[in-house]
């Protein structure tokens, strides 16, 4: 269980996560979604330990993350948005590094690999962008943590990885491993997620699964416009329209347009999901 | 305590670190440590062209080349090594290695100061043993001459003015310069973000004027309090043998474990706290 509170970060005189609480249970894909520099990469690095809470505290099992205690980093990854290109085989970095977190299965990483049609035997530095990053996401799959840590994961992912990608995540992780993807790229992601995470500038916006929100919004695919919409887009298919869900009808999340509606309205959606 | 130290994941990290600065400087140490044969080939080969006789590098060539290709390993190993640990990529994925800061730590000092250095000077010593063997010409190898600087030594103290000055060119007076330098090579390479030697280069410039501006007054007063007069000091008889030059020794030795212990702390406080 990671439990946030209070938590604050500011680089130098420049605020960016003020008063940030919120509690992420175990087992689940969270996805983390914001505006460009509203805090998701600082808040997965506060989360993994590679920067110290300015305010505030953040517990994980019983962890400070910043202390990096051997015990605690065996049971989290963190892969960053820019990945490192060791100068190193990719299997020579597994076979070197991943006896490190106690469950990391070689096995895995292989398959993975394979999924990505990456070549295990190909020098990391000499890797092109997308394959490196695939690398590292076989690797952070591989290591079995109980929290992975994702920022920006299908960056740099050609179509096909993509794809390919969303199959690893749901084949290769654990059922108790607790994901946290931070991401742009919504449409990729948006049949992993759950929940979801809207940061705005040092806010929460929104901490909830796709249930709770399709409960309470109704995502509407006709093509009539319908008066008293929060919000509304045209679609090459036709059009969708969110609507606050009175009649407890079902309907297929639109993130993007969840996410939209959430900054049109913060106040409103705010109040919606407190909980 | 686990969590501090343990002998079985730090034996681990140890091998782990060897491998990735195997592969960052590998080759630049296969490189110097060969840099003794690669000169004498050279000029071998000059003297080949030009004189139409084979005639290697002799001693004085052979100390020349070890010194410079010591002083470039000092310089250039604890960047190529650990200077990645400033780059947010690979920086933060080694801060994410389970191991504990002590454990990192420990392996980064172990293999910059013992290791490579231990590999590169039996790797040189050993060419240059061969080197002696095959080539006459080349006089005595490094393995010999270590072996006779002892007797040497006791030879000195007749054309010596000062125990002071033969200490200083005892085998294990090197062993605290060579500390001291890689540290200091070292805590450049993880606190500077480019240019990390030169910077680190910079930075020893300006301290050693700093300190030097502050000790030469003192040394200055001390050996005219000693020698009487400005003029006296042109003898150093009296100064070599005076308690200032015995106090010098004593004050050496223990400037240089505060100094060696202050860049181990400030190495040590650098890896904790280095955040991406």
């Amino acid at each position: 269980m990671i439990e946030i509170n209070d938590l604050g970060f500011s680089y130098g005189q420049n605020p960016v996560l003020k008063n940030i609480s919120m509690k992420l249970e175990e087992g689940k894909i969270y996805g983390l979604l914001g505006e460009n520099g509203v805090g998701k990469t600082t808040l997965l690095t506060l989360l993994c330990g590679l920067k110290k809470p300015q305010k505030g505290c953040i517990d994980i099992d019983g962890y400070n993350p910043y202390d990096r205690k051997p015990s605690f980093l065996a049971n989290q990854y963190y892969l960053s948005d820019e990945v490192a290109a060791v100068n190193m085989k990719a299997i020579d970095y597994a076979r070197n590094y991943g006896k490190f977190w106690e469950k990391f299965d070689m096995g895995k990483f292989l398959e993975i690999m394979k999924v990505f049609e990456n070549d295990p035997e190909q020098k990391m530095n000499r890797m092109s962008c997308g394959q490196l990053k695939k690398t590292w996401i076989s690797f952070a799959l591989a290591c079995n943590t109980r929290y992975i840590f994702m920022d920006e994961p299908t960056n740099g992912l050609d179509i096909p990885s993509k794809a390919q990608f969303r199959k690893a995540v749901t084949k290769y992780t654990s059922e108790d491993s607790t994901l946290v993807i931070s991401t742009h790229q919504v449409r990729d992601l948006e049949n992993i997620i759950d929940p979801i995470i809207i940061l705005d500038r040092q806010d929460v916006l929104l901490n909830a699964t796709v249930e709770e929100i399709s409960e309470k919004l109704y995502f509407d695919y006709s093509n009539e416009k319908i008066e008293g919409a929060l919000y509304s887009e045209m679609t090459p298919g036709g059009c969708v329209q969110v609507l606050i869900n009175t009649g407890s009808e079902e309907s297929k999340v639109n993130i993007e347009a969840l996410f939209n509606t959430v900054h049109l309205h913060k106040e409103l959606v705010k109040g919606m999901f407190a909980k | 305590m686990k969590d501090i130290f343990n002998i079985r994941r730090f034996g681990k990290y140890f091998v782990s670190d060897l491998g990735s600065a195997a592969a960052n400087f590998g080759l630049s140490l296969l490189l110097l440590s060969s840099a003794g044969v690669i000169v004498y080939l050279l000029m071998g080969f000059f003297s080949l062209i030009t004189s139409g006789t084979w005639d290697g590098s002799g001693m004085a060539i052979r100390c020349a080349t070890l010194a410079i290709s010591y002083v470039v390993l000092m310089i250039s190993m604890p960047p190529k090594c650990y200077g990645h640990l400033t780059d947010k990529r690979s920086g933060s994925t080694w801060l994410m290695i389970p191991a504990s800061t002590l454990e990192k730590y420990l392996s980064m000092v172990l293999i910059t100061i013992l290791v490579i250095p231990a590999i590169f000077f039996g790797v040189y010593c050993g060419l240059d043993a061969i080197l002696c063997a095959i080539d006459p010409n080349c006089g005595d190898s490094f393995f010999t001459i270590l072996g006779t600087i002892p007797s040497l030594l006791d030879e000195i103290p007749e054309i010596a003015v000062a125990e002071f000055v033969t200490d200083m060119m005892r085998p294990y007076s090197f062993i605290d310069d060579h500390i001291y330098g890689i540290l200091v090579f070292l805590l450049g390479a993880i606190c500077f973000k480019n240019n990390k030697s030169a910077k680190t280069i910079l930075c020893l410039i300006g301290l050693s004027m700093g300190v030097s501006m502050i000790v030469s007054p003192v040394v200055l007063h001390s050996m005219v309090s000693v020698a009487g007069s400005l003029e006296e000091i042109s003898d150093p008889s009296a100064i070599f043998n005076s308690p200032l030059f015995n106090n010098l020794k004593v004050f050496d030795t223990v400037s240089d474990l505060v100094l060696m212990t202050g860049l181990l702390v400030a190495v040590y406080f650098r890896v904790r706290t280095l955040k991406h």
